[in-house]
């Protein structure tokens, strides 16, 4: 997937999500920190899908799962 | 003596580059604090005061009152020590993610001493360059990534400025906007 499609996905969860400018920014350093600690998405070398990415939205704000 | 005055609690679009540049203009003096990658591997630089991220999960992160982001496009850093360049590409020596992050790079609490835009027609794209005190140099270069349109995902812009007043973007194109944060209207 391209670096580009990667952002596009966190700009449109972000929309989705009623994210402000600042919520965007650290949701995409969240989501870079979950890569590099190990996890992997489904997707193509290890990248998270769509659904994937909306799955952790909830994580990342500390909502009970 | 001409004056001039820049209105940050209004919305601008405009494809006026001199425009762009006045607005650009928050970032001058702001001293640069650290760089920082971001998800799809974008670079982004924090300035100015710093604070906590909002994020339980991001406890102990910090973040620049002004954080540029590079977006999906090419960047160059040449830095004050002679020789040194960073950039993207191949045929380069290997550098990690975490040594540009790490790396004072940039002498602490260097400032922002030029930041001004710069059209390339040929790509129809505005690049940027950033100057800093300690002769530091940034060059953004947006790159004209053709990507199939198959998918519902939002354009982004070729890169942006988060400030106390906004949110300035340019791109995709030769365009440019500014919206202003809720609260500062």
């Amino acid at each position: 997937m391209s670096k580009k499609r990667d952002i596009r996905q966190i700009e449109a969860i972000a929309q989705e999500f009623g994210m402000d400018d600042e919520e965007r920014r650290e949701f995409g350093d969240y989501i870079e920190e979950c890569k590099r600690s190990g996890e992997k998405g489904t997707g193509a070398n290890g990248d998270f899908t769509y659904g994937e990415l909306r799955d952790k939205v909830g994580e990342f704000r500390g909502e009970q799962q | 003596m001409m004056l001039g005055l820049i209105q940050l609690r209004e919305p601008a679009k405009s494809h006026n580059e001199r425009d762009l540049d006045a607005y650009l203009l928050q970032l001058q003096g702001e001293p640069f604090r650290f760089f920082r990658f971001s998800y799809g591997d974008e670079l982004t630089l924090h300035f100015g005061d710093l604070r906590p991220a909002r994020s339980p999960k991001l406890k102990g992160r910090l973040y620049g009152a002004y954080i540029l982001g590079v977006r999906a496009s090419q960047w160059l850093l040449k830095f004050g020590k002679p020789g040194m360049i960073a950039s993207q590409g191949e045929g380069m020596e290997t550098i990690s993610k975490e040594a540009i992050e790490t790396k004072q790079w940039i002498a602490p609490n260097s400032r922002v001493v030029h930041a001004t835009s710069f059209a390339i027609q040929s790509q129809n794209v505005f690049g940027l360059e950033i100057r800093f005190s300690d002769g530091t140099f940034l060059v953004i270069m947006p790159t004209t990534e053709t990507e199939s349109k198959d998918d519902d995902l939002p354009e982004i812009a070729d890169w942006e400025l988060l400030s106390p007043s906004g949110r300035l973007q340019a791109g995709p194109g030769l365009q440019w906007s500014f919206e202003p944060k809720p609260d500062v209207v």
